[in-house]
C-alpha cells in the first residue's frame, strides 16, 4: 500500500515540476564585467556590460588578435534593473550575471548616488554572487572596459586579477567585494574602495576611493603611494617590500623583501580620552643590496636596517593617519572596530573622538635572512 | 506415466531413434540387449569393458554382474531412470527383465582455459568449462576439504539438467541453504540452457536491473566465496557458476585485489568505484551543468564550452543521448562481431565516427570527452551484469538530468538508492556492509584491507 503512495509520489516529482529554468549554456549571455557610470546629458544612471562573444576567443588553429572577445553594450535609464532588462533590446543573448568578475563605477556616480543605492540591486538579486570585487576610477569607465589585456581576454578580469597580486606589492589594494561592501553600510562605517586608472591605454591598479558613511558618497582618494600605510592598519601585508634609500640607511640603498606582517591594536582610556597603539611587527628578508661595504657576516650587520625600516613603516602609518584624522576627518580605516571591541562606551561618539584621538605606532621590523649570496665580504 | 519397466516397449522406443545403438548378443540362447548413444559414450571402453567380459561369461554359472568386476553395475527400476542414464552417457544391458547401467560416458567438452570476460593479472588461470564433473574437479583443486559438500538437483522437465549445490559446511547458514533448495525446487522450465538462465530462475526480484546472483567462471573465486558462506550453483552445460547471496560490494571484489598488497589493490579498488561512479554520473552531471547551472562552472571553463557548443544545432541533451547510444551500439557491435573483426569496429567508430562528428560540428568536442570517458570508466566494472545495470541507470540519470537539472539528479540518485537499500538477495541486504552499517566488515569493501584480519563471512 505505501508503495503505491510512494511511487506515484517520486514521479510527480518529476512530471509536476517540468523542464524549468532549462537554458543551454550557448544560449545565454555570459558576462564577466560591468560598468557603472552616470549620464550627464540625461541625468539618468549608465551601465555597461561586457558581454562574452565565445565565438571570437582565439584557439590554436585560429590566431586573429583582430576583433575582440567581447561586446560591450552601454544604456542608460532611471534604474539598473531596467538597463539590464533593456540589454535584450540589443543582445539576442539575455544577460547572466554568475560569471560577474568586476563591477567598476566611476566616482562621479558615488558623489552623484548613495553607496547604498547603488549597490541595492547587487545585494539583492540572487544572480549576483556577494564575492564579486568592486572597484572605483576617476577615468572614463567605457574606456578601461574597451582596453585589451595582451594575457587576459576581457579588461573585466584583468581589472581582477590586478587585485589578486596584492601579496607582491603593497600599494595594491585588497579585493573588496560587494558583500563587504554590504557589510560595512550595515555597520554604518566608512570604506575604501580599490582604484583602478588608465594609464596609456593599460590599465593599472592605483589607490582607492573613499565612501564616507553619514551621505554615503564618495568623498575623496588615497594615492597609490598611500596604500602601503593603509594596509599595514588593516592589517593585510602578506608581501610587497620596503625600500630604504641612503637618508636611512648608511652603506647606501637596500631592498628589503616582506614575508609576513601583523597589526596589533591595544586601546586604553587616559583620562576620558582614548588612545589607541598599533603595534606592528614585520619579518623581512634581505632582496636586493646596491650598497657597497656592508658585511651581512659581520654580528650587528642588521640592527641599523631594522630601526631604519621602523621609521619607513612608522612614517608610512602616520601619513595615513594624519591624512585620515586631519584632511577627511572620517575613519575609513574601520579602527572604530578595535575601540568596539576594547573600550564599547567611547565607540558610540566615535566620529566626534576619532580626528583628535591619540595614536601611538609601534613598529618592529626583523630581517631573518640575508639569501644565497653576498659580494661584500674580504 | 506407467513407471514399471516395460522392455519390449523401451526396446521397441530405443529403435525409433537413430542415434541408439542397441545390439543383441545371443549367448547360448540367452539374449542380452546392449544399448548405448555412440555420440556421447567411449565407444573402445564398451568394446574393451562390456562386450568382452559379456562374450566370456557363462549365464549358468553367475548372474550377470560378476562378469563386470572392474565397473559398478547398476540396477535400474524406473523408467525414468533408463531414459535418464541413456542420456547421460551410461551404456544399459538388458537382461530378461532387468536393465543395467554401466557409466561409459564421454562427452565432448573443450579443455580447460583461462575464462576471457575475466580477466586477472595474477592468480590461477583455470576457468570453469561446460562439464559438471570437471568443474567440481576443478573446484576441489582450489578447496580441498572434506567439509564442501554437494547437493544434487535435476531441473528442467524436458531438459533434466543436471545442478548441483556446493557449500562448506560449518561455515554455510541453513536457512541459506533451505532458502537455495526450495527456489531450485520451484523451476518448472523445459530448458535450462545456461547458468544465465538459472540465475534468472533463482532470482526474486525480476523487476530490479541489479544482479541478485553473481556469476563467475573462475574456480578460485568460488573457493573463496565458499569459505565466506556463501553457496555456489554448478549447472550442467555451463561454465558460469552462480553465487549467492550477492552483494553490490562483492560484485566490486576482484582476485587481483587479493593476490597484490593491500595499499595498492585499495587504491585500484577505490579507483573502480569512483569510475563506476563517473560511468553512471558524468554525462548527466555535464548535461545539468551546462544546462542549468552555468554558475557553478568556472568561468574559464564555461567560456570555453560556451565556444565548443557555438553552431551546435542540437541540445545539449539529444546530443548526449546520440552520444551514449552510439558508444551502446559500438559496445554490442564488438561483442557480436567474430574477433578479427571487433577492434576494426571500436577504431572506426571512436575515430572516425568521433572526429567526424566534431569536424561536421554536430557534437562538441567537450561531449565527445564525457561521453567516452564514461564509456571508459564502465570498462572497470568486470561483473558484465552489474555493467549493464549502471549503463542502463546511466540512461535514467541522462533525462532526470535534462529535465530538472542536478535537482533532478538529487531526485533519480534518491529513488536508486532506495530500491539498493530496499533490495536483499537471498535475504541478504544488497548494500552490506554499507546500509545495514557493519563497521568491521569494511576491511573488504571501499578498501581492501591487509590480510589476516580481513575476510568473515556473510550472515
Amino acid at each position: 500500500m505505501l508503495r503505491k503512495i510512494i511511487f506515484p509520489c517520486l514521479l510527480m516529482l518529476f512530471v509536476l515540476t517540468g523542464c524549468w529554468d532549462i537554458r543551454e549554456i550557448e544560449d545565454v549571455g555570459i558576462i564577466t564585467g560591468m560598468g557603472l557610470d552616470v549620464n550627464e546629458e540625461k541625468d539618468e544612471l549608465t551601465m555597461i556590460n561586457q558581454y562574452v562573444v565565445p565565438g571570437k576567443i582565439p584557439t590554436q588553429q585560429t590566431i586573429s588578435q583582430q576583433t575582440v572577445p567581447y561586446q560591450n553594450i552601454s544604456q542608460s535609464g532611471k534604474t539598473f534593473f531596467e538597463i539590464i532588462r533593456n540589454n535584450s533590446l540589443e543582445s539576442n543573448r539575455p544577460p547572466n550575471y554568475t560569471h560577474l568578475k568586476s563591477i567598476l563605477s566611476s566616482t562621479a556616480l558615488f558623489e552623484k548616488e548613495r553607496a547604498d543605492k547603488v549597490i541595492d540591486l547587487f545585494i539583492r538579486d540572487h544572480e549576483f554572487r556577494r564575492t564579486t570585487p568592486v572597484y572605483l576610477t576617476r577615468d572614463p569607465v567605457p574606456d578601461i572596459l574597451s582596453t585589451n589585456p595582451a594575457k587576459e581576454f576581457f579588461p573585466s578580469i584583468q581589472i581582477k586579477s590586478l587585485s589578486e597580486n596584492s601579496n607582491k606589492n603593497n600599494k595594491n589594494p585588497k579585493n573588496f567585494t560587494i558583500g563587504d561592501m554590504s557589510q560595512m553600510i550595515s555597520e554604518k562605517k566608512s570604506f575604501l574602495i580599490p582604484g583602478i586608472e588608465l594609464n596609456s591605454g593599460k590599465i593599472k591598479a592605483s589607490g582607492a576611493g573613499i565612501i564616507e558613511a553619514e551621505s554615503s558618497k564618495y568623498i575623496g582618494w588615497i594615492d597609490s603611494e598611500d596604500m602601503e600605510g593603509v594596509r599595514y592598519i588593516q592589517n593585510t601585508v602578506q608581501g610587497g617590500f620596503l625600500y630604504l634609500d641612503e637618508e636611512n640607511v648608511d652603506d647606501g640603498p637596500i631592498v628589503l623583501e616582506i614575508k609576513g606582517s601583523k597589526t596589533k591594536f591595544k586601546t586604553k582610556v587616559n583620562g576620558d580620552k582614548p588612545e589607541m597603539t598599533i603595534q606592528i611587527s614585520t619579518s623581512t628578508v634581505l632582496a636586493e643590496d646596491w650598497g657597497t661595504g656592508r658585511n651581512v657576516y659581520n654580528k650587528g650587520w642588521k640592527k641599523g636596517i631594522e630601526e631604519a625600516a621602523n621609521t619607513v613603516i612608522q612614517r608610512k602609518v602616520e601619513h595615513v593617519l594624519k591624512l585620515a584624522q586631519q584632511e577627511y576627518q572620517i575613519d575609513f580605516l574601520n579602527l572604530s572596530k578595535w575601540v568596539n571591541i576594547h573600550e564599547p562606551k567611547y565607540w558610540k561618539e566615535w566620529n566626534e573622538i576619532f580626528p583628535d584621538m591619540d595614536f601611538k605606532v609601534e613598529i618592529t621590523t626583523e630581517i631573518t635572512d640575508f639569501g644565497t649570496q653576498n659580494f661584500n665580504t674580504e | 506415466m506407467d513407471q514399471s519397466l516395460n522392455i519390449e516397449q523401451i526396446l521397441r522406443e530405443k529403435q525409433k531413434n537413430h542415434h541408439v545403438t542397441i545390439k543383441k548378443l545371443e549367448l547360448e540362447e540367452h539374449p542380452v540387449h546392449v544399448i548405448y548413444i555412440p555420440a556421447i559414450t567411449d565407444v573402445k571402453q564398451i568394446q574393451d569393458a562390456i562386450l568382452l567380459p559379456l562374450q566370456e561369461w557363462n549365464h549358468k554359472e553367475s548372474p550377470l554382474p560378476h562378469a563386470f568386476s572392474a565397473e559398478p553395475l547398476l540396477l535400474l527400476e524406473k523408467k525414468n531412470d533408463v531414459d535418464q542414464y541413456l542420456l547421460d552417457g551410461f551404456t544399459l544391458l538388458i537382461e530378461q527383465q532387468t536393465i543395467y547401467a554401466i557409466d561409459t560416458a564421454q562427452f565432448a567438452y573443450r579443455s580447460i582455459q583461462e575464462p576471457v570476460a575475466e580477466m586477472t593479472l595474477r592468480g590461477s588461470r583455470d576457468g570453469f568449462i561446460e562439464s559438471l564433473e570437471q568443474n567440481v574437479a576443478l573446484l576441489r583443486v582450489h578447496l580441498r576439504s572434506t567439509d564442501l559438500k554437494f547437493e544434487e538437483f535435476t531441473v528442467g522437465t524436458r531438459s533434466f539438467t543436471n545442478v548441483s549445490m556446493a557449500y562448506v559446511d560449518r561455515t554455510v547458514n541453513e536457512e541459506l541453504l533451505k532458502d537455495v533448495r526450495a527456489r531450485i525446487h520451484a523451476i518448472e522450465e523445459d530448458y535450462i540452457p545456461d547458468g544465465g538462465v538459472m540465475e534468472q530462475l533463482l532470482e526474486k526480484n525480476n523487476y530490479s536491473l541489479f544482479p541478485e546472483i553473481q556469476e563467475t567462471e573462475r574456480p578460485t573465486k568460488v573457493a573463496s566465496a565458499l569459505v565466506e558462506g556463501r553457496v555456489a550453483i554448478f549447472v550442467e552445460g555451463s561454465p558460469s557458476v552462480l553465487l549467492a547471496p550477492t552483494t553490490l560490494n562483492s560484485l566490486f571484489q576482484q582476485a587481483d585485489d587479493y593476490n597484490f598488497k593491500w595499499i595498492p589493490a585499495s587504491l585500484i579498488r577505490l579507483m573502480r568505484f569512483m569510475a563506476a561512479f563517473f560511468s553512471v554520473m558524468l554525462p548527466s552531471i555535464y548535461i545539468s551543468l551546462i544546462s542549468y547551472h552555468h554558475g557553478l562552472i568556472p568561468t574559464d571553463l564555461a567560456i570555453s564550452i560556451a565556444k565548443t557548443r557555438e553552431g551546435v544545432p542540437i541540445p545539449s541533451f539529444m546530443e548526449a543521448l546520440i552520444m551514449q547510444l552510439t558508444i551502446e551500439t559500438l559496445r554490442e557491435a564488438g561483442i557480436r562481431l567474430p574477433k578479427p573483426i571487433g577492434p576494426a569496429v571500436s577504431i572506426v567508430g571512436a575515430i572516425v565516427l568521433g572526429e567526424a562528428a566534431v569536424t561536421a560540428g554536430i557534437v562538441s568536442p567537450l561531449m565527445v570527452i564525457v561521453v567516452s570517458f564514461a564509456a571508459i570508466c564502465s570498462f572497470t566494472i568486470a561483473d558484465y551484469a552489474l555493467s549493464l545495470a549502471l549503463r542502463t541507470i546511466s540512461f535514467v540519470m541522462l533525462f532526470a538530468a535534462a529535465f530538472l537539472g542536478i535537482y533532478g539528479l538529487i531526485l533519480a540518485v534518491f529513488i536508486v538508492s532506495i530500491h539498493l537499500i530496499h533490495l536483499q538477495s537471498f535475504s541478504v541486504p544488497y548494500m552490506e556492509p554499507f546500509t545495514p552499517f557493519y563497521v568491521k566488515r569494511w576491511k573488504d569493501s571501499l578498501i581492501r584491507f591487509k590480510l589476516k584480519k580481513g575476510g568473515g563471512r556473510i550472515e
